[in-house]
């Protein structure tokens, strides 16, 4: 029987106790903490994934330039839209489905402008 | 850029020849490598997007996603998480062994893991069961009490999109590693040329990574009941 590269199956080894690590902190009562810890720790999977998993560590600069490209637009997507959000005045905001549903029979029943056919 | 030069070595296994467009198979092998990246780049911006829109919502509604993501099962999050992991392993293993020409044992490895995805789907089925049969089924059948519920709603909505669309992409992937697999096991990757191969590795690692951040997004929040 073969065996795995050590690599591997120490990545295989650290993903499986950080998933462990991930699911006992949150449980744990850490506020905000709890967030960032879940975020991290994923954050450490994916890179182990990547890196050794996907051989990015073996990889020419020109192959983690288009990798990180992914990144970079996924970077600039969420930067701009958050300018959207952050600068909103209310946001979520409050809105009922009732409401909706009443805006949207005024809406069906007040007389439009413009010449329609008129 | 020289023609390809036909290499006669051995008359038993033909020596695998580069798609006449390459020097040879190191850069046909890169090529496929840069595609590929090309490809997982344009597939982070489509997950990406989605995770974008579950950040604002979850700063909208902290309380509703808190009060929603524990109705998640995280025992078959958990697990499910360890069988993508664990899969992914074997696709490593498996490009690993075909390197040294061991075909048939990498032919099994990624069959194993595509089996791996398939119980993977199985639990992600049971799971949309249980959550139909809790009425937490958004457009369909969903009640949720309590002043949680729209954004509660907003989570499962989330939800929902987010695990279909990953679960297309590990469908496509078991059916992309089954064909892989039987092209391993005759020996179509044992040499110098691995293109296919690893690159079909690289699009299973990739869904793995995608749900790695799924998990955390979907099955941790609120568990500590803060």
């Amino acid at each position: 029987m073969p065996r795995p590269p050590a690599a591997l199956v120490w990545s295989w080894a650290g993903l499986l106790a950080l998933l462990a690590l991930t699911v006992g902190l949150a449980y744990q009562p850490l506020g905000s903490l709890n967030t960032v810890a879940a975020l991290t720790i994923a954050t450490i999977k994916v890179l182990i994934i990547a890196t050794i998993f996907m051989e990015l560590r073996e990889r020419r600069p020109l192959v983690l330039g288009f990798a990180l490209a992914g990144l970079l637009w996924l970077f600039i997507m969420f930067w701009l839209a958050s300018v959207d959000f952050r600068s909103r005045p209310g946001f979520p905001p409050p809105v009922r489905v009732a409401d909706i549903w009443q805006s949207a029979a005024a809406f069906s029943t007040s007389p439009r402008k413009g010449g329609e056919g008129a | 850029m020289g023609i390809p030069r036909r290499r006669s070595r051995s008359r038993k296994m033909p020596e695998a020849q580069p798609a006449f467009q390459f020097a040879d198979l190191r850069q046909e092998h890169e090529v496929a490598q840069l595609g590929m990246w090309a490809f997982l780049s344009s597939e982070m911006l489509l997950f990406g997007g989605l995770f974008f829109a579950y950040f604002v919502y979850r700063l909208g509604y902290p309380s509703g996603f808190a009060a929603a993501a524990v109705h998640t099962r995280i025992a078959i999050g958990a697990a499910n998480t360890a069988i993508l992991l664990t899969s992914s392993f074997a696709v490593a293993w498996a490009t690993a062994a075909a390197a040294l020409g061991q075909s048939r044992f990498a032919a099994g490895l990624l069959r194993a893991a595509a089996l791996m995805g398939l119980v993977f789907l199985a639990l992600k089925g049971l799971e949309y069961a249980l959550e139909y049969r809790e009425h937490l089924v958004p457009g369909i059948d969903f009640s949720f009490a309590g002043e949680n519920a729209r954004g509660a709603e907003l989570f499962f909505v989330f939800y929902f999109i987010a695990t279909a669309l990953h679960g297309v992409h590990v469908s496509v992937g078991i059916a992309v590693l089954a064909v892989i697999a039987r092209q391993t096991a005759r020996s179509a990757y044992s040499g110098s040329y691995q293109a296919p191969l690893r690159v079909a590795a690289l699009y299973w690692h990739f869904v793995d990574a995608v749900w790695v951040v799924l998990f955390a997004l979907i099955y941790l929040p609120g568990r500590s009941g803060v």
